[in-house]
């Protein structure tokens, strides 16, 4: 287990310093395969740990920060949740590499690119297994400089330089709260553990737990690009393809969605905060979405998507459906990677035309990239059968269930936000089917860039079906105690979302020891 | 007179009578080579004060070799010698021929030395003016320069009213008394209103001698016109003198009247010396202000009244003299060769002329107060000494002015340093200079990191 | 540990190896000129040596020392008034002997090209400067500590009025003289305390360990202290005594500044961890809400300045200020967490701006202007430098896994309690360095060049240099445990001892 552990986090590090290190001096084929294989090894050792998982681990890997009465050691907690973030990380992030290695063909600053990928997902792993918030926060910061660096990648260009700068300078401003928010804890807790933090939530006194938890909204929403905070997302498209895919769709951006669910019963201790991280869910949601409709670059479409969808997991963290947000961070991890690959290959074959205007034909030009653009546009907008279609219904029934009165008004944008997206997304799908007025002029994707595209859509599609199963009969059997509260639960509206919750709810609470601490009106 | 007595008047028979060999015999061989015997008289002066006499007192010739009286005969002699020394040079190239200027230094040193030894009122006035009067003569030795002559005319008139008041001074005190002793003097004055009206005046004679604010206003012209070495010897010995005529007269008791005269003083002389030296754009001024600042700094530690003050005050004057000593040397190698006095024309010297910038620099930080120099070890035992005795608010001025006087010593150090050199030949410095110059720098360093041993001696000397 | 120190005088050679060094430069001052850099270096590596071998002693007490101190060496000096020469080594000093032998070796190396004009005064300096520094950390006896106070003046004034830029002239004048104008009323202080002391216990004593404990009226202590706040503010610098740092940073040659950020700084934070808090423990909790708002105010005022600053060294110096804000912070909260962390920080603090500071003074050399505004696209001509240049950039803004960010979270974290708000409005001030520094990366490294200007890459020396430091950054960064050990037991005593 512990190697396992370690090697997940350390073969992306290894990798990025490796390849840091030879620099220039290393064929490109070698810096490629390095990054490569250090993102699949990682994620080698991510599936050997999961079926070796059998409970909650807390590991201390290694002593950082101890003084006094202090103690933030490099530990590592490891639960449903973080597994389950750990298994979509790797992966995604390996086929964006593969993707990848075929977009960066003709870049000379390969180098520092795979670099920088590496060091992401390194950081994105530890942000993710953290076992204390300390650390939780170097991941915070390490993903935040390298989604700096990777938007400014073409630095020539003013505008990307300054992009970068911006998507930095904005999440910076929610981490300030964020980290004191991590002070406060301190004080009145005496640790920084996550678990201990979690276990204490309910001694904390209310509105004691409103301010800290307003705090680490407020990073949260810096780091997801929510509302007031979300400024800095769209022009983050700037970076290259893979990066917006990476970063700013499947990864990076829903950090600020696992810190809450991380701190969950903690935060869950006061209903207010509940109530706002539920609000500016759904009115990001609803935002991002109308955003979105108005918007001709193909990726700044795809980027007000991702808001409104981060947005809606907000709205589920806010309902308390940690379940139904999990299970839609994922999902929206593949289909919202697929999109953005696919629209990476789309505008690179289109030599670099972003205007989804003066698009068109790509069906019949790029047919390897147009079914699966379409399959992920399709799990976008809520197509049942789709992932998104049981991950978004999962989310409303949360806030159904809810049935708190300050959240009535948040379901409604929610709730229109389904269709919304359904109909942004026209526009999209129309390059694919519009007659081929630009066709001509399209060439074939590289292959490189085709094959991690069909890959994520299948992944967006095998995702919604099996692994709500699968992970609810592992739960089932390891975790009886919270098997048997769900079933109480019972009274699920919608059978897909059922099997979506069931699942997700697991994956989220299977470390719970006790009932959950949610209030229920 | 006895054995004893001409054992404890050898060191002022010695220099007086080598001052007045050299003039016999420099009319009969003359030329610069005097300066040498000058030197071997005076070391023999100091020698001969250092061993300790069988007894303390020769009432017969009111004289004392006490601790403090040899000390300071060994300080002025030496000073003296040095002076000798950083003449010889500057004199040929300047053109001051003639054995009458080592005779006179030799006067010089005669007259402190014999202040410093002095027992009775009458002596020490004796002593004072016959080191006065070899500086009316010093200050306008160099002929050829008028401003040497002018401020030699300054220093007279300044010097012959001083000389009255305090000759005034004295005769009133012994009106009053009918004593001309030193030893409890202060104490017969008490009570006295005729003796310490005449108490007042010496007060005012001291306090030009001093050059004391509101006294002062001779120093900077003397110390801007008479040639270099001079300016040095005067600073050192004059000043020192006068230091050790307090040091006679306050300690032993009595009224605290007199020593509160000082209060007023001291405060105007570190404020009125320290902001006038900041206008200064000539080193020499700017060092005649400096030195009315740092008689205020002594006259503060002895207004402190403690015998902690008073050790302050010899210390202080013993430094102050080394300080001098060093500074003017440097500036007389470095006036030497035809630069003036205005900062512009030094600028960049301490390229050109390393070795002589480098000890002034030195002794600027040493008046400035900069540890590990004998000037900060000589302010620290000051201010400790007013604190002590309660003097808070003239220490916090002493210190704030302290402060202050470093910008116009800084002023000095930057044009030596921070600025291009002319295109002046470098001075090649000779040996017995360069002596001078090494010694008097290591003792500011000396004296300023292990004061132990001379303290002691001070500790020893003012009970 | 594995050897006998005791009675071996590393404290002393520690003090006197630079300047003897130094003064053997003097010798060869005119015949051999191939030999100055290399005698100045090896004095400089000796001494680094030294100093690390004095980490091993940190296993066993010294004798007859104060708690806490593992090497000490206490002879008499001035016995009439007290005065000793006494040296003592606990953790704390220890961290910032090693910092000073690292960061003199530094400036060292990067004067070792620019430099070309009275090379020996230059290193003789150098290495004065080292000794007083030197003395400052590891005296114990006020008298002393004032004197190597005063001491490391003087070379830094010649440094930057002889090798400097611009103003020169005025900027040394301004650095001494309000450095010395601070200590001299410091200096009352100490003769007052020593005074209060003695008339109260019969016993006359400059040994800090003596004077801890006086009894001072309360309102005595509060101007006493005031006087050692006040110079010690003056060198840290707080907000709004700092404003000679600019102008003496900007003015100065590569090796004053990189001297200057990285030590002369730290005295004064040091001054009030060793000896201001400990004598005065009323007074300074009087005032330490005083010390807060300047450091507070330090951070914004300072970032929100540099912000407006069109030369990057001048940049830099304002970001000192923010960051040594923080120190002061970590002080005024004197919780053990905050204080250990703050003097973390001064440690970071010394590596990162030096290397700051000696990455500017490599863009200097190469191109002649700090302009910010003259470079651009240097990533694209030289981008070992530009990857360097980041890399000290990020640290010194704090990203986590680098060395500030340790030293700024524990300084956060040890003063949550004391003051919400002071941390809340630090907070910001963990802002803007990120804002100010992302744009002069940007301008600098990033965005098309304005001037054609030549920028050759690091030279492998320089590289050397820079690597080492770089990796002293990320180990602090992510393995800061043994420092903070070391700092436990000072950190504790003086916290203690504070109640």
């Amino acid at each position: 287990m512990h190697s396992y552990l370690e090697l997940i986090i350390l073969l992306p590090l290894a990798g990025a310093l490796l390849n840091t290190l030879l620099g220039g001096k290393i064929p490109r084929r070698v810096a490629e395969i390095i990054a490569c294989s250090a993102v699949w090894g990682s994620f080698c050792a991510t599936i050997a740990l999961f079926f070796a998982y059998r409970e909650p681990l807390s590991i201390e890997i290694a002593t950082w920060l101890t003084d006094f009465e202090f103690k933030a050691p490099v530990s590592v907690y490891l639960d449903p949740l973080a597994l389950s973030l750990c298994l979509m990380i790797t992966f995604v992030c390996g086929l964006i590499h593969i993707y990848s290695v075929g977009y960066m063909a003709e870049d000379p600053g390969y180098v520092r690119f795979f670099a920088l990928l590496n060091l992401f997902v390194a950081s994105m792993l530890l942000l993710v297994l953290a076992g204390n918030l300390p650390l939780l926060y170097l991941g915070w910061e390490g993903v935040g400089l390298c989604s700096y660096a990777l938007i400014g990648f073409w630095y020539r260009e003013e505008q990307n330089a300054t992009a970068g700068r911006k998507a930095f300078i904005v999440t910076r401003i929610g981490d300030t709260a964020l980290l004191i928010g991590l002070f406060w804890l301190f004080e009145l807790c005496g640790t920084e553990s996550i678990p201990e933090l979690n276990r204490m939530g309910p001694s904390l006194a209310n509105g004691t737990v409103t301010t800290i938890g307003f705090l680490m909204l407020m990073g949260a929403a810096g780091k997801s690009a929510q509302l007031p905070l979300s400024v800095w997302l769209p022009d983050a498209m700037a970076g290259p393809t893979p990066v917006s895919a990476l970063i700013h769709a499947a990864t990076m951006v829903t950090a600020g969605v696992y810190l809450l669910m991380r701190m969950f019963p903690l935060l869950s201790g006061s209903e207010e905060l509940l109530a706002a991280i539920a609000i500016m869910g759904g009115v990001t949601a609803f935002y991002g979405a109308t955003c979105a409709v108005a918007q001709r670059d193909l990726k700044r479409v795809l980027a007000y998507s991702t808001i409104s969808q981060i947005g809606y997991m907000f709205l589920g963290v806010g309902s308390g459906g940690i379940d139904a947000a999990t299970f839609h961070l994922i999902v929206h991890a593949f289909f919202k990677a697929l999109l953005f690959l696919g629209a990476g290959c789309v505008i690179s074959a289109l030599h670099h035309e972003q205007d989804i205007y003066r698009m068109g034909g790509i069906r019949r030009s790029l047919p390897a990239t147009f079914l699966p653009f379409l399959a992920g546009v399709a799990c976008l907008a809520g197509v049942p059968l789709t992932g998104g279609f049981f991950s978004k219904d999962a989310i409303l029934t949360a806030v159904w269930q809810k049935r708190g009165d300050g959240l009535r008004p948040a379901v409604l944008p929610g709730a229109a936000d389904g269709p919304v997206d359904g109909v942004l997304q026209f526009p999209d799908a129309v390059p694919g089917v519009r007659g081929g007025s630009r066709g001509e002029e399209s060439h074939r994707s590289a292959g490189h860039g085709a094959d991690p595209d069909s890959a994520g859509a299948a992944g967006a599609t095998r995702r919604t079906d099996q692994p709500p199963g699968l992970y609810r009969d592992r739960a089932a059997r390891r975790l009886p105690g919270v098997s048997r509260r769900n079933r109480q639960d019972g009274a699920v509206p919608c059978l897909g979302t059922g099997a979506a919750r069931g699942g997700g709810d697991s994956l989220a609470l299977g470390d719970r020891p006790g009932p959950l601490p949610l209030r229920r009106p | 007179m006895t054995v004893i007595d001409l054992w404890i008047a050898m060191p002022l028979l010695i220099l007086a009578g080598s001052a007045l060999a050299i003039l016999l015999l420099g009319a009969m061989v003359p030329g610069n080579h005097w300066t040498w015997a000058g030197v071997v008289a005076t070391a023999m002066a100091a020698a001969w004060a250092i061993q300790a006499p069988p007894a303390t007192i020769a009432p017969s010739l009111a004289l004392a070799a006490t601790p403090v009286a040899r000390l300071f005969a060994i300080l002025f002699s030496l000073t003296a010698g040095a002076v000798l020394i950083i003449s010889h040079r500057y004199n040929e190239k300047r053109g001051i021929t003639g054995e009458e200027y080592q005779a006179t230094i030799l006067f010089c040193a005669f007259g402190a030395t014999t202040l410093s030894m002095s027992t009775t009122l009458l002596i020490m006035f004796l002593g004072l003016e016959a080191m006065t009067f070899g500086f009316y003569i010093l200050v306008a030795m160099e002929l050829k320069r008028e401003v040497s002559a002018e401020a030699g005319l300054k220093y007279l008139l300044m010097g012959a009213v001083a000389a009255a008041f305090l000759a005034f001074g004295i005769g009133l005190h012994y009106a009053g008394t009918g004593s001309l002793s030193l030893a409890q003097a202060l104490q017969a004055a008490a009570g006295n209103r005729i003796a310490l009206a005449g108490w007042g005046f010496i007060l005012i004679g001291i306090a030009f001698k001093l050059s004391l604010v509101p006294a002062h206003l001779w120093t900077p012209d003397i110390y801007q016109g008479a040639p270099a070495p001079v300016t040095a010897l005067l600073s050192a010995l004059s000043k020192g003198a006068t230091v050790a005529m307090l040091l006679l007269i306050l300690p032993s008791g009595g009224s605290d009247t007199i020593r509160h005269l000082l209060w007023w003083p001291a405060l105007l002389s570190m404020v009125v010396g320290n902001l006038a030296a900041l206008l200064q754009t000539k080193v020499r001024r700017m060092l005649g202000y400096s030195s009315i600042a740092q008689m205020g700094y002594v006259a503060l530690a002895l207004v402190s009244g403690t015998t902690g003050g008073y050790r302050a005050a010899a210390y202080y004057s013993v430094a102050y003299a080394i300080m001098s000593l060093a500074a003017f040397g440097a500036i007389t190698l470095i006036e030497r060769d035809g630069a003036g006095d205005s900062l512009e024309e030094w600028q960049g010297l301490g390229r050109r002329n390393p070795f002589p910038a480098g000890i002034l620099a030195l002794a600027l930080f040493a008046l400035a107060g900069i540890p590990p120099t004998a000037g900060f070890t000589g302010k620290f035992l000051i201010f400790t000494a007013a604190i002590k005795a309660g003097e808070i608010p003239l220490a916090i001025i002493g210190i704030i002015t302290a402060a202050i006087s470093v910008y116009y010593y800084l002023a000095v150090v930057v044009s030596l340093y921070m600025h291009e050199p002319g295109d002046r030949e470098e001075v090649f410095p000779a040996l017995p200079e360069s002596a001078v110059l090494i010694a008097t720098g290591a003792a500011i360093l000396v004296i300023g990191a292990f004061p132990a041993p001379l303290l002691r001696l001070l500790a020893a000397a003012l009970p | 540990m594995g050897y006998d120190m005791t009675g071996f005088p590393f404290l002393t050679i520690l003090i006197f190896l630079p300047l003897a060094t130094g003064l053997c430069l003097l010798p060869v001052w005119n015949c051999r000129p191939d030999l100055w850099r290399p005698v100045a270096l090896a004095g400089a590596i000796a001494e680094l040596g030294v100093a690390c071998l004095c980490w091993p002693a940190a296993a066993a007490p010294a004798k007859g020392a104060p708690a806490g101190f593992f090497l000490f060496e206490d002879y008499p000096w001035i016995a009439e008034f007290g005065i000793r020469y006494t040296l003592g080594m606990d953790g704390l000093s220890l961290l910032l002997v090693i910092l000073t032998a690292f960061v003199t070796l530094i400036a060292m190396l990067a004067s070792w090209r620019p430099v070309i004009d009275r090379v020996p005064l230059h290193y003789l300096l150098i290495l004065a400067m080292e000794s007083g520094i030197m003395g400052v950390f590891l005296s114990l006896d006020l008298f002393l500590f004032y004197l190597f106070w005063e001491l490391m003046l003087i070379p830094m004034f010649f440094l930057i009025g002889i090798w400097g830029h611009g103003r020169r002239i005025y900027s040394a004048i301004k650095f001494f003289l309000f450095t010395l104008a601070g200590s001299l009323l410091m200096l009352l202080a100490i003769i007052t305390l020593y005074l209060i002391h003695g008339s109260q216990t019969g016993v006359y004593t400059f040994s800090l360990y003596g004077l801890i404990g006086t009894v001072v009226p309360h309102s005595t202590a509060l101007w006493l202290y005031g006087a050692f706040l006040l110079a010690f503010a003056i060198k840290f610098p707080l907000f709004p005594l700092h404003t000679w740092l600019p102008d003496a940073h900007t003015d100065a040659p590569t090796a004053g500044s990189v001297i200057l950020a990285g030590l002369l700084l730290k005295t004064g934070a040091y001054g009030l961890v060793r000896f201001g808090y400990p004598l005065f423990p009323a007074a300074a909790a009087t005032l330490s809400p005083l010390l807060m708002v300047m450091a507070v105010t330090g951070i914004l005022y300072a970032s929100w300045i540099a912000f407006a600053q069109s030369d990057m060294k001048r940049l830099v110096a304002y970001s000192s200020v923010g960051h040594m804000g923080f120190v002061a912070l970590g002080i005024a909260a004197w919780t053990p967490v905050a204080l250990s962390g703050a003097i973390l920080q001064m440690v970071n603090h010394g590596i990162t701006t030096s290397a700051m500071f000696a990455m500017i003074g490599m863009l200097d050399e190469r191109t002649g202007t700090r302009e910010i505004d003259a470079y651009g696209n240097v990533w694209g001509k030289a981008p070992r430098l530009s990857f360097f240049f980041l890399f000290f950039a990020m640290a010194s803004a704090g990203l986590p896994g680098l060395n500030n960010f340790v030293g700024e979270f524990l300084i956060l974290t040890g003063s949550f309690k004391v003051s919400h708000l002071a941390v809340a409005l630090a907070g910001i001030g963990v802002i803007l360095p990120l804002v100010y520094t992302v744009r002069l990366i940007q301008e600098l490294l990033f965005q098309e060049e304005r001037r054609p200007l030549i920028i050759p890459d690091l030279t492998v020396t320089e590289c050397g240099m820079v690597v080492v430091m770089a990796c002293l950054d990320l180990y602090i960064g992510l393995h800061p445990g043994p420092l903070l050990d070391m700092l436990h037991s000072p950190v504790a005593i003086l916290t203690g001892g504070a109640g």
